[in-house]
């Protein structure tokens, strides 16, 4: 069982890591047709990018020194760094004043600086999904190298970059990089209002695609150059907080859970629980499907994603931290699908 | 000691044996943290889940259409294949 450590140092200098359609690594090879799957390896991590070429991937020895070396070495100096990339909102035909949410719940508005939300059930269906912010949330649908199917959800934060868990876009035990991905800005059953795009250019980093590390369970899809749904949706900001905001903020989450269909976007909000260098932790209601679900803190009319939703488990859903390696990362990627 | 794995399994009518197609598979719970992705069955019923901690003990709900289907499962071989009947 992994172990979860809310104190304690992360150092890890991260770069990126690439893929897209084919772009296998080494640690990955072609599973028997009785799809029958051996153990992962584990591997140490690196900083620098990986080139996307089919079938090949590489450790360089002493990266992990240089990780040490390079990044804060306390979480301390994570909390004095206050890092922001603002979203933009005012694209689109269906520029509501409020959230979908409190349209359906105004007493509400009034409460919080964030969305807040109701009693113990936590989610809330948003319909319609055309209003900001809920147009730029994607349903995914991952066809992966050994062609097994998968659901998931991603947010853009430029008109061609879908950021997601890196388990949506490197897929362990099932070829690695995707075959394709399928993006489906504000789905709502049937109803696909900008469209549906597919992506076969991915990103992670080294620390999910060699060393699977939760920690580093973040990636992006990058839009060929001719499919630019950020143009009509609008796009999230991103920032990094400290623990003592994460944790006395209402951390919003908004996806499209597999119980419903994988096909209905359903939003949830509670404050954080707690954090470690790498991973926030909460009490949101999440279901399968929701991987890759932007996990965002709302002021007014300014909304800055803080992580991305990944894993579930009894003791607390969590997600992705935005720490300042992850945002610069994100930040690097929004500036390929510009 | 525990180790990590990606189990395969396939949805079948029970009255019929036919495959069923486009179910979704989700992990609910269980002693270890998961991937919060859902895997959705193909034209021949086949699914896999996600890479997970084993040996473990996992609650998966398949969703298909309007039938719902909640099992507990052990998994503690990664030779393990589930065949779920709808």
């Amino acid at each position: 069982m992994k172990s979860k450590t809310f104190s304690g140092v992360s150092s890890h200098k991260e770069s990126l890591g690439n893929g897209n359609n084919g772009g296998d690594t080494i640690s990955e090879l072609p599973k028997p047709v009785t799809r029958v799957f051996s153990t992962e390896s584990t591997v140490s991590l690196t900083e620098t990018e990986i080139e996307d070429v089919e079938g090949y991937s590489i450790t360089r020895p002493g990266d992990e020194d240089k990780e040490a070396a390079n990044a804060p070495s306390t979480e301390t100096e994570y909390e004095e760094m206050y890092l922001e990339e603002s979203g933009t909102e005012e694209f689109g035909e269906d520029n509501f004043a409020m959230d979908a949410f409190f349209a359906s719940y105004p007493e509400l508005q009034s409460k919080s600086i964030a969305e807040v939300i109701i009693g113990t059930d936590n989610r809330v269906r948003i319909s319609p999904t055309t209003s900001y912010p809920w147009r730029a949330i994607c349903a995914l649908r991952m066809t992966a190298k050994d062609n097994t199917k998968w659901i998931g959800t991603g947010w853009l934060v430029s008109p061609r970059t879908v950021i997601t868990a890196g388990h949506c876009v490197y897929l362990h035990g099932h070829g690695g990089w995707p075959k394709k991905i399928e993006v489906i800005p504000a789905m709502n059953d049937a109803s696909r209002p900008y469209g549906s795009f597919v992506g076969t250019t991915f990103r992670s980093v080294n620390g999910w695609v060699n060393s699977k590390n939760r920690d580093y369970d973040y990636g992006a899809i990058i839009l060929p150059s001719s499919s630019r749904p950020g143009d009509r949706t609008g796009t999230f900001g991103f920032a990094v907080k400290d623990n003592n905001y994460l944790k006395n903020s209402y951390l919003n989450l908004s996806g499209y859970p597999g119980d419903k269909g994988g096909a209905q976007q359903w939003f949830m909000a509670q404050k954080g629980k707690a954090t470690s260098s790498r991973v926030i932790y909460y009490d949101t209601d999440t279901m399968g499907g929701q991987s890759g679900s932007p996990v965002w803190i709302k002021v007014g009319n300014t909304r800055h994603a803080v992580g991305i939703h990944t894993n579930g488990h009894i003791t607390g859903n969590s997600a992705t931290r935005i720490v300042t390696p992850v945002f610069n990362n994100i930040q690097a990627w929004k500036a390929l699908g510009m | 000691m525990s180790t990590n794995a990606s189990i395969n399994g396939m949805v079948f009518e029970a009255a019929s044996g036919k495959p069923v197609p486009n179910a979704i598979i989700m992990i609910t719970g269980g002693t270890h943290e998961h991937p919060d992705i859902a895997s959705q069955s193909d034209d021949d019923g086949q699914f896999a889940l996600p890479s997970l901690e084993i040996p473990g003990t996992y609650n998966l709900l398949i969703q298909n259409n309007d039938v719902r289907k909640e099992l507990t499962i052990n998994i503690d071989s990664k030779d393990t294949v589930l065949k779920i009947p709808l």
